[in-house]
């Protein structure tokens, strides 16, 4: 059992009586302090909750598509690497184009509704995903390559095996980002496109003066954010034990 | 009695131009039936490119090698190798029976039960009962390149291509797996090619020492050594065959070593 | 040199791509613009002024942000090394602040801070500050003893020790944490100009976008991603000068 750390708890504690004593100064619903966001948590949280549904599940949906089309793509790309060599600007390229800027095509695409955020979503996630696979891919360390040739490994075999248990760790890193990514994407789309989710939430707490409400939401994102990183670390924990031990 | 694996006319160079390196050029081979032959040659003289080409991983510019007389195009089934460099030869998020299991992925006709009882028997004769389920990087470094013999072994192999095994192991376990190695050799009716550049340990090992020249290296001189089947660390090693033998392997060496000169 | 004229190959491989969709036709032109109609609106919004104008304002709000964020997180790091009860505190602060997105921050800040520089540099800094600080903490954590062993033998204080040798010996790592940071830099900009803004590239696109101009809104995606570009060069431009002998070691360590 970790003891509690009253020093270092003294730090937020500090900032939330500073950021209270702040708003009880300016006396203003626009900048509400912490006692007012826990009071919106209370009233709001079914609607929250529900909101942040439909934000989450665009943003698993769209994720998943990406792990399932990027991460066997990647693999591939390193293991015929000449063909990867190819691509590899084009990919650099993409990279470097910030994933909310994508998110105006949903406007463009407007016809087809959830099915433009989850495409916008999928393709934010898959660059990340992408690089990462490739980039672990092709630097699978030489001598297993000579090892999966030398036991008479086929391209496929050696894939399966050899290229994409060695690449997890670095996929793992590559999934953090595309899963942030996603989430970021699910919620700007649903800021410029109200229909539904913790956007569009966002969007009328603004709209509506509450700026209270609209915290607690944040608040909602925040924590989602750390259950995500949680959950992957624990996951992580699991299936890359071998790495993490290994490296130690 | 059938060389098991020969090698004819194997040259090979890497770079083009001006900047060309001659590796090998001319190198022969004639390895026999249950022979155990040490390569050895000065440090540098491209032992590990040698037995690349050898194991099919590498092709040679000019030259064949072939296996039980078929020409060897990538690494045939019946023919292991052992890489020096263990903790990277095994794969880390398999355990050790599950790295020997994955050497017997081209053998056929044993389902996955006995593929399991015969990968146990394995790592029992290399004498690793018990470390089933651990993982590589859970056992110290002469213990994995124990799994990686048995990860040889496991695939049928009738010739194993060692490379450096031991060099990196400490020198008393180093000993203990010499011993192991000719046993397994012998348990297992495995023809061995060793590449050292331990003159001690390749005379030790073997019956024959072919010692390389330097780059570009081939056979300089084929060595028989009269040692008996039996060996042992203290009596065999102060034995004067096998103090002849060194010091013919030796100052051979010694005689082809260069002045280092800074590049 | 060489990394431009794998930039050139690059366009011009996406181009070819782009252009062989449109021609093969999967995907309406209403969506999908020939390379010719991209080329054609980028020239005209280049020749209007306005993409010149979009181009400072974005690209300068985002190095300016970059920078004021990495040198809070850097001090914030310092502070962190040299109290520990302030690092642990603040890992709490932290951990709570870093999922949040730059959109949802957006409409929350607008009535307390305006729509002007204030707003940028609040939501800028806010998302941007956290990797230089998190690999500042871990670098400045992880210091060789040896080397402050060194440093403590040679009679340096504690301020010597951070300025001498676990500052210079942390700058790698932070630097990797900033150019990770350049790219959350841009998305918070392009974001907040997209919610809030009045101008810069992230408004053109949303307007062009409103207004239904799909080749315009393409060819401000291609600027956006040149920015990315830029701010990486700019990055590692600034990572050469300070820890140049770092990179020069491990190209030959390896």
């Amino acid at each position: 059992m970790k003891r509690t750390d009253v020093l270092g708890l003294s730090v937020p504690l500090v900032a939330l009586i500073l950021w209270q004593a702040m708003a009880l100064l300016k006396h203003s619903p626009l900048f509400p302090g912490p006692f007012e966001v826990a009071l919106a948590i209370g009233s709001h949280f079914r609607e929250i909750a529900g909101q942040l549904g439909y934000t989450l599940m665009r943003a698993a949906i769209g994720f998943a598509i990406a792990v399932a089309s990027m991460v066997p793509l990647g693999i591939f790309l390193g293991r015929f690497h000449k063909i990867g060599r190819l691509l590899e600007p084009v990919i650099d390229m993409l990279a470097t184009l910030p994933p909310p800027a994508v998110v105006p095509l949903v406007m463009l695409f407007t016809g087809t509704g959830d099915a433009a955020k989850i495409v916008v979503i999928a393709y934010a996630a898959a660059v990340p995903l992408l690089m990462n696979t490739y980039e672990a891919s092709y630097s699978v360390h030489p001598m297993m390559n000579r090892v999966a040739r030398s036991l008479q490994l086929g391209k496929f075999e050696t894939m399966l095996h050899v290229d994409l248990p060695a690449s997890l760790p670095m996929i793992a890193t590559g999934a953090r980002l595309a899963l942030a990514s996603s989430l970021l994407v699910s919620i700007t789309s649903e800021m410029l496109l109200s229909t539904n989710g913790i956007g569009v939430f966002l969007q009328r707490s603004q709209e509506y003066f509450s700026i209270d409400a609209g915290l607690a939401g944040i608040a909602f994102i925040s924590l989602t954010g750390l259950i995500i990183n949680a959950l992957m670390f624990k996951l992580e924990k699991r299936w890359l034990y071998w790495h993490y031990r290994e490296a130690a | 009695m059938d060389a098991v694996l020969s090698a004819k006319g194997i040259a090979k160079s890497y770079g083009r131009g001006d900047s060309a390196q001659n590796i090998i050029n001319g190198f022969d081979l004639e390895v026999d039936q249950g022979a155990f032959v040490s390569l050895v040659g000065p440090s540098g003289c491209g032992k590990t490119t040698l037995l690349m080409i050898l194991s099919g991983l590498l092709s040679p510019d000019s030259g064949q090698i072939f296996f039980k007389g078929k020409a060897v195009k990538q690494t045939p089934h019946g023919l292991a190798v052992v890489f020096q460099d263990y903790s990277r030869s095994l794969l880390p998020w398999k355990t050790n029976i599950e790295n020997v299991l994955f050497g017997m992925r081209r053998v056929v006709g044993l389902d996955e039960r006995q593929k399991r009882d015969e990968a146990e028997r394995i790592l029992q004769a290399v004498g690793l009962s018990g470390f089933e389920k651990h993982h590589p990087w859970q056992i110290s470094g002469g213990m994995q390149q124990r799994v990686a013999i048995a990860r040889g072994l496991a695939s049928q192999s009738e010739l194993l291509l060692l490379d450096e095994p031991l060099a990196a192991v400490d020198a008393q376990t180093r000993a203990d797996m010499q011993d192991l190695l000719r046993d397994l050799a012998r348990k297992f009716k495995q023809t061995c090619v060793l590449v050292t550049h331990d003159v001690d340990e390749a005379v030790y090992m073997a019956d024959r020492v072919l010692v390389l020249g330097p780059r570009p290296t081939k056979v300089v001189r084929d060595i028989t050594v009269d040692l008996p089947k039996d060996r042992d660390q203290i009596s065999t090693r102060e034995s004067p065959s096998f103090l002849a033998a060194r010091h013919e392997v030796l100052s051979l060496i010694r005689s082809m070593r260069k002045q280092p000169s800074p590049q | 040199m060489k990394s431009l004229l794998r930039t050139f190959v690059s366009v011009a491989i996406l181009l070819g791509v782009w252009q062989l969709v449109y021609i093969v036709g999967i995907v309406p032109e209403k969506y999908f613009p020939s390379v010719l109609s991209l080329l054609a609106a980028f020239w005209q919004m280049l020749m209007s002024g306005e993409l010149a104008k979009g181009e400072l304002m974005t690209f300068s709000r985002a190095a300016l942000g970059l920078s004021a964020a990495s040198l809070l997180g850097v001090t914030l790091a310092i502070l962190a090394d040299l109290y520990p009860v302030f690092g642990r505190g603040f890992r709490y602060i932290s951990d709570v602040l870093q999922p949040i997105p730059p959109a949802a921050v957006v409409p929350m800040a607008v009535f307390s801070l305006g729509l002007g520089i204030k707003l940028y540099a609040f939501v800028i800094i806010l998302v941007t500050v956290w990797p230089a600080y998190m690999n500042g903490v871990a670098a400045l954590s992880s210091v060789s003893p040896v080397q402050l062993a060194a440093g403590r033998s040679l009679g340096c204080s504690r301020l010597e020790l951070l300025r001498h040798i676990k500052l210079p010996a942390a700058m790698p790592e932070i630097f990797t944490g900033i150019r990770y940071a350049a790219t959350i830099a841009l998305i918070a900009v392009i974001v907040s100009e997209m919610l809030a803004g009045r101008d810069g590239l992230g408004f053109m696109i949303f307007k062009k976008a409103f207004a239904n101009r799909t080749p315009e809104v393409f060819a401000l995606m291609f600027v956006v991603a040149i920015n990315g570009v830029a701010l990486n060069a700019l990055v590692n431009g600034l990572r050469w000068l300070v820890t140049g002998w770092h990179i020069r070691m491990m190209e030959r360590t390896e």
